[in-house]
């Protein structure tokens, strides 16, 4: 039978605590060791938010990083995995508007640039699907961060309400009421335009 | 740079770090200090002229202890919620608590005045009470979003909003001692109103002032 190895004596709570207390007095060795026992822990929890993308060993060293030069808030008296994960969920989080603030501006239309190379490189194959994808970016545009990432997650990448409150770290009826309130932006604001 | 790459080079340049102290204690570092700050401003401004009757008076005793309380529930909050990985525990939440009622109390004592003189009150000009809040909660200011910067702060929108409000409650709490004002609209409208807005202020603001 294969043993899990996040059941490991090495990933238990006391252990890697007792291996930051140690880094933050300077032990380089310990150090070394924590970290590598957090990259293990960090892959699997940034590949569960975000799949398989291509930027995961990004996030994941903006995440390492974040705990290095976070390293002197860890307090001994809580939870090693908390301080670490509610960390790591922030990167991703981070991670996530700037993806979406990056795809608003791939969306938008430069004139200088032939309009052909534009939808090509967007994989966009008609005028009409253009338009939609335009719109679609417009109407998302008024959505505040939170919102933009659920209705992505649930209505344009097909994920679950269960999986997105997991990723986006809220409850699912929040996340239920979040995507109902984007609707109403987003149908507003496409009503709004002449 | 490969993730064991940069883990190597990260473990070889590593240097001993202090742990940061308790919110506990970080709270009573920033209260110390903004009350030093505070009170010598207030000290050059000059006390209110009926400071020696008015110290005695219970419903000034009440206001400045609703409005210490208020800054120092904010203050833990703005240091526990920048601990990543906190729990959310009632110290997120208990500056509402005096908030609450500091905002009754004034209300009250507003609307009893009306039922009393049977007319409505009167604004005035207050706006320099206001100016002052703004300008004794500066320095302070600037002194718990570096303190609270300095951990890592991670839910921005209430952290700015318990930053502003303990910062510039005490600074209302100065202007308080400045100002000869009694009236409970003035002190409501100036002196405590600008409070709640910038605290406002501070929900948008926080993503940009305490990003890391």
């Amino acid at each position: 039978m294969t043993q899990r190895p996040y059941l490991s004596v090495q990933f238990e709570d006391s252990h890697l605590s007792d291996l930051m207390l140690r880094s933050q007095g300077g032990d380089q060795e310990s150090y070394f060791q924590l970290l590598n026992l957090c990259q293990e822990m960090l892959l699997k929890f940034i590949r569960r938010k975000l799949g398989e993308i291509d930027s995961l060993d990004d996030v994941l060293q903006e995440v390492v990083l974040a705990v290095h030069s976070k390293r002197h808030t860890y307090d001994s008296n809580r939870s090693f995995k908390s301080w670490l994960f509610a960390i790591a969920h922030y990167k991703v989080m981070d991670y996530f508007r700037a993806y979406y603030k990056s795809k608003e501006r791939e969306v938008t239309y430069s004139s200088d640039r032939s309009f052909e190379n534009d939808l090509a490189e967007l994989g966009i194959s008609s005028f009409e699907q253009f338009e939609f994808e335009q719109d679609l970016a417009e109407a998302m545009k008024h959505l505040n961060d939170k919102q933009r990432i659920i209705v992505d997650l649930v209505k344009i990448k097909g994920h679950t309400i269960n999986e997105a409150a997991e990723i986006v770290g809220l409850s699912e009826t929040n996340v239920k009421v979040q995507i109902h309130r984007a609707i109403k932006e987003m149908r507003n604001s496409l009503e709004e335009r002449p | 740079m490969s993730t064991q790459n940069l883990i190597k080079e990260l473990s070889q340049k590593m240097q001993p770090v202090k742990s940061l102290p308790s919110p506990w204690v970080r709270a009573s570092l920033w209260l110390f200090s903004t009350f030093l700050c505070i009170g010598s401003s207030v000290f050059l401004l000059g006390l209110r002229h009926d400071i020696n009757q008015i110290i005695f008076s219970a419903n000034f005793l009440f206001q400045t202890f609703i409005i210490i309380l208020l800054a120092a529930f904010s203050v833990v909050g703005a240091f526990f919620l920048s601990i990543p990985g906190k729990p959310k525990t009632w110290v997120n939440v208990s500056f509402l608590f005096p908030l609450g009622i500091l905002i009754f109390a004034l209300l009250g004592q507003v609307g009893w005045n009306i039922y009393q003189s049977g007319s409505a009150p009167v604004l005035g000009q207050g706006y320099y009470c206001s100016r002052d809040v703004l300008v004794l909660g500066i320095i302070p200011g600037l002194l718990l979003t570096l303190m609270v910067k300095k951990a890592a702060p991670i839910n921005f929108g209430l952290v700015g909003v318990l930053i502003f409000l303990a910062t510039f409650s005490l600074a209302a709490l100065g202007v308080n001692l400045i100002c000869h004002g009694t009236d409970p609209f003035h002190l409501l409208i100036w002196h405590i109103t600008p409070v709640i807005l910038i605290g406002g202020i501070g929900r948008l603001l926080g993503r940009f002032f305490l990003k890391w």
